[in-house]
Parts: structure tokens; sequence; C-alpha cells
């Protein structure tokens, strides 16, 4: 049975990772063809020779940070919102996750249609507006998670003791929450780095983000050596981004005192 | 420290803005240095972003301004484009250089005065083919119909080209399409086995999934780099396509996109395009400019015969174009 277990466990982890490896590999192929023949380092300096991914990357960067922590900020108070009792909460969950379930195509030209009936120009303003309304879900999502666990007998504890309710909220449920506060951010701003559809929607012009490009470039090459270049560098920084937050997340309950 | 920062307040606000210009084109569709040399001269900043696919840009266009100055509109395009009042006229006395392209590339069916767009680059539709696995050569769009090789044979899912095959295939024209001569293609391209239609096989041809595809040469001259790839124009014909270069209805810098324009039109500055993105090249004065490489190969420039047997796709009248939508839904879903 163990046995069973552990090679199926090997079974999923090949069929996850395999083909991110063989991207990788093939960054470093000499050729252009689909068949191993000598390393080079050729195709990273094409890509960081090429203005046109560097200013992609920068496009896109200037969308996902300001959505990222514009939909933290909102989604974590979406989260705390959604603790208290009132009228129309069942539906008011619903809302706030429905852009989850919602396939980008529909999100983005709604949103087209929205900016354009009211005659706002898009632009990064735009895209950044776009994404915060998919990215807060998530982000409302991933806190809430950690509300839940959360034993709120240990914040009326704090408002007992003499703490006022916005002392006992950074003192108390902050530190607590802060870990699932931190992955929403990184989650959200790992949405918005890899979105296309709603960015192509809602970005105006001279606006091409790295995901952008990347479709552009396929749809026109293939998958070129260059665009396995560019995967396996987005793929070491997601994942040390992903440790990064990780190693954040661990704070202790509490707060201070590293 | 006030008075300092004043003054710098006081010369930004002097200084003239940059004048820009948002252009709409496929990526990496001009020359590494086109752009630089462009804003150099005139003192200028381009943007340029990338259209992803014909039906993304027809959805970006829709919304007038889109924003776009130039923008890149093919022959298949071209007719919704001007009937939708998408596009700017070009004044055509404001392009001196419009007389560098080749007059066959002028006064298209549909743009018969130029008053629209003018030519960028031009390739054809042909069969391409792994000269490995695939001998002889293909001569015929029968060939895509070769029960042998239907595992490995895709065609463009693309309704005029699909059709256009089978029509040749029946010894047809695509060039006058009727409502009787669509209905029989479409039973021929049913008589093919369910197989793949793919509008952009590179990737296939490229690692041997396909070997025979009917495709535009800009694709098989990507596999080519990956495959031992040849490209007929089958004996019954081939197309012809045409990208344009077109100002967009409610351009924010209508002059400056003129300026681009005629600027593309320079004998130097199109042959280095065609130079760097292997397209043949619609300007006459560009042509000895062409490096041997490009002008010689077979996949970009067809021989002098081949192109003989090349023509335009003509926009179908619109009932025998809802007619040919609904065939090919049925084709599509069989």
């Amino acid at each position: 049975m163990r046995r069973a277990l552990g090679a199926w466990t090997g079974i999923v982890l090949v069929a996850l990772y395999l083909p991110i490896v063989v991207t990788g590999v093939f960054s470093f192929n000499d050729s252009k063809a689909m068949r191993w023949s000598g390393f080079t380092l050729k195709w990273y300096e094409e890509v960081f020779r090429d203005h046109n991914l560097r200013d992609a990357v920068t496009k896109t960067f200037l969308i996902a940070i300001p959505a990222a922590l514009l939909s933290t900020v909102l989604g974590t108070v979406a989260a705390l919102a959604a603790r208290e009792r009132f009228r129309g909460k069942k539906l008011y969950n619903t809302l706030v996750a429905l852009p989850v379930m919602v396939p980008d195509i529909v999100l983005a030209i709604a949103l087209l249609t929205l900016f354009y009936a009211v005659a706002v120009p898009r632009s990064l303003g735009t895209a950044v507006v776009a994404h915060v309304t998919f990215d807060l879900a998530y982000v409302a999502i991933v806190v809430s998670a950690r509300l839940q666990g959360l034993d709120r007998s240990v914040e009326l504890a704090a408002r007992d003791l003499g703490a006022t309710a916005w002392g006992a909220f950074w003192r108390v449920t902050f530190p607590a929450i802060l870990p699932g506060i931190l992955s929403g951010a990184v989650l959200a701003f790992t949405l918005s780095f890899d979105d296309f559809v709603i960015t192509y929607f809602t970005a105006g012009t001279g606006n091409t983000t790295l995901p952008w490009r990347i479709y552009s470039l396929m749809g026109r090459f293939g998958v070129t050596p260059e665009i396995s270049a560019v995967s396996t560098m987005i793929l070491v920084a997601s994942a040390a981004l992903i440790v990064a937050a990780l190693k954040l997340a661990k704070v202790p309950v509490g707060g201070g005192g590293r | 420290m006030k008075r300092v920062l004043l003054a710098l307040v006081a010369l930004g606000g002097c200084s003239q803005p940059q004048p820009e210009l948002y252009v709409f084109n496929w990526a990496d569709y001009f020359a590494p240095d086109t752009i630089a040399n462009f804003e150099k001269e005139f003192g200028c900043k381009v943007k340029v972003d990338d259209i992803t696919s014909s039906e993304a840009l027809r959805a970006k266009m829709q919304l007038v301004p889109s924003g776009y100055d130039v923008v890149f509109v093919n022959d298949e395009l071209m007719p919704t484009f001007v009937s939708s009042g998408w596009l700017e006229k070009l004044d055509p006395a404001k392009l001196p250089n419009l007389k560098n392209v080749a007059p066959k590339f002028r006064g298209l069916a549909f743009d018969p005065k130029n008053e629209y767009s003018v030519p960028y680059m031009w390739g054809t539709t042909g069969i391409a083919y792994n000269r490995e696995k695939v001998s002889p050569a293909p001569d015929s769009w029968a060939a895509l119909w070769d029960p042998k090789l239907s595992s490995r044979t895709t065609m463009l899912g693309d309704p005029r080209e699909a059709f256009a095959a089978a029509i040749w295939v029946e010894g047809g024209s695509p060039l006058q399409l009727t409502l009787e001569s669509i209905e029989k293609a479409a039973k021929k391209l049913m008589e093919r086995k369910p197989l793949a239609y793919n509008s952009a096989p590179k990737e296939m041809l490229g690692s041997g999934d396909a070997w025979l595809s009917q495709c535009f040469n800009g694709d098989a001259v990507q596999a080519a780099d990956k495959a031992s790839i040849g490209y007929v124009i089958p004996k019954e014909g081939g197309t012809l396509w045409l990208d344009n270069l077109t100002i967009a209805r409610g351009a924010r810098n209508p002059g400056l996109a003129r300026q681009f324009i005629d600027y593309i039109l320079r004998p130097d500055v199109s042959a280095a395009i065609s130079n760097a993105v292997f397209y043949a090249n619609p300007n006459a004065e560009a042509e000895a400019l062409i490096s041997k490489e490009v002008r010689e190969n077979p996949l970009v420039y067809p021989s002098e015969a081949d192109l003989k047997r090349c023509s335009f796709l003509v926009e179908p009248s619109p009932e025998v174009k809802k007619k040919l939508q609904d065939l090919w839904a049925k084709v599509r879903a069989q």
C-alpha cells in the first residue's frame, strides 16, 4: 500500500514538474530544434538585450504591484467585515467571491464596456482597477480562512483588559492573520503578474505586459528558446517569492519580539 | 533651493512634450532598429503594442477611438475595417513614397484607391511538408485528402482558405464563390476524416507531428528552423495575403502617423524590415536592397511561375458569406 502510494506520488510529481524541467532544459539548448545540441546561454543574453521584453516586464510590475497592494488592503477589510453580523451577509459573501468564478474573458469585456461607456480612457490605472476586482476576491477568501481559525475570545479578552478596538486589532487580530494577508498578497501579485486577458482589454495603449508579449510572440513564432528562457526566469523568481512569503508568514502570534 | 525648484518646474513647463505615436503591430514585425531610427529622426516617442490575433485586433478596434494611431490590418480584415468606419483616410498626396509600391500591390479590391491602406508585407498560402517524411513533394491540393497521410495532415482553421483548397480540388475557382460551389466544397471537406484544423501549424510541423499542412508561408519559415520543411504552391493555385499599414479612426496624431507610414515606405527602411522578418516586400524600390538569403528563399518568395497561379481571395457577397459560415460550422462539427 505504502509503496503504491509512493509510486503514485512520484507519478503525480513527474506530471506536474516534468514540463517545467523540460522548458528549463531547452532554454539552454544551442539549437532551436527540440533536440539537445549543446549548452548555451545565448537565449538568456537575447532576452536581456530585448528592450521590448524589458518594457513589458516594467509594465507588468506597474500593474501587478499596485493591484496586489490595493487588493490586499481591500480584501482584508472585506474579510474582516464578513465576520460581523448584518443584513444581506450571504449576498455580500457571494458578491465578494463571485469574480473567482466569473471567466476572465467575461470580466474583461464587462470592464472594457464599462470604461468605454463612462468614457474613461484605458490606461495602466484602469488595468490596476480591473485587476483589483478579481485579486480582491482571492485575498478575501484566503484571509477569511485564516480568520475562521482565530478564536474571537482572544480579541474579546484584549478588549476586557482595556485595549481599544483599534489597539486590539493591531496587537491581536492583525498579527494572527498576518500570514493569511501575506499569502493573499503573494497570490494577488502572482495572479496579476500572469493575467493576459483582462490586461489586454483594459490596459489601453502602449502598455504591452509580459504575458501579453509572450502570447503574441508564441502566436508568431511558436515556442522559441527565448520564450523558454523567459519562462524559466519567471519560474525561478516566483519560486523565490513563494519561499520568501512562506518564511515571512512564520510571524509568531502577538507580533514583534524577533 | 525654492528658486531652483521653481526654475526646474518652469523649464519642464516650457519644453514641448515629445509627440507620441501608438502603433499596433504583430510581435517583432519590424527590423530591430526601425522604431529607434524613426524616433531619432522625427523627435518623437513610438509605443508599439503586440497584436495577438485577428479576433483580438477586431475587438480592440471596435471601440473608436482605440487609442492607436497606426494599425496593421490584413487583406481579409480590410473590408470590415473600411465598412465599419474604423479607419482614417490616408491622403495619398501626403505619402510621396507611395510611388515605391509595385503597381500590382496598389489599388487592390479592398481599397481600390489606397485611400485607407498602404501595403506592408505579403506572402502566400500553400502546402508545407516535411521533406524527410513526404516524398515526392505534393503538387496538388488533393494531397490534403491523401488517406495515407490523414493523421499527419492539417488544414487552416479559416473557412475561406479551407474552402478554397476544397474548391480547387473539385476543379473550380475560389475567386467566384457561389452557393453551389461552396455546398460542393463543404461535401468535399466532410469527406476527410475529422482531423486537425490549425491556423498556425508551425509548432506541429516543427516537432514532426504534422507532415503536410495548408499554411501561410511565414509558418513554413518558422517551422524550417526546427525541421526540414519544403513549401509548394499547388498546381491548381494558391492564395496571396497582404498586411497593410492603416491609420485608426480617431488617431491622436494622424500627422505623425502619415509620416511614419511614409517612412516605412522608404526603400532602405522597408528592405531592412524584410531582411529581419523574412517576409516578401511589395516595395519595388526596396527589392534590390533585400538580402539574398531572403530574396532567394523559396519559402519567402515564390518563383515567377508559382506566383502567376496565386491570387487574393475576394470578399464574398453577404449571402454567400452567411452560407459559408453555416457550412463551416457543419464541417467543424462533424
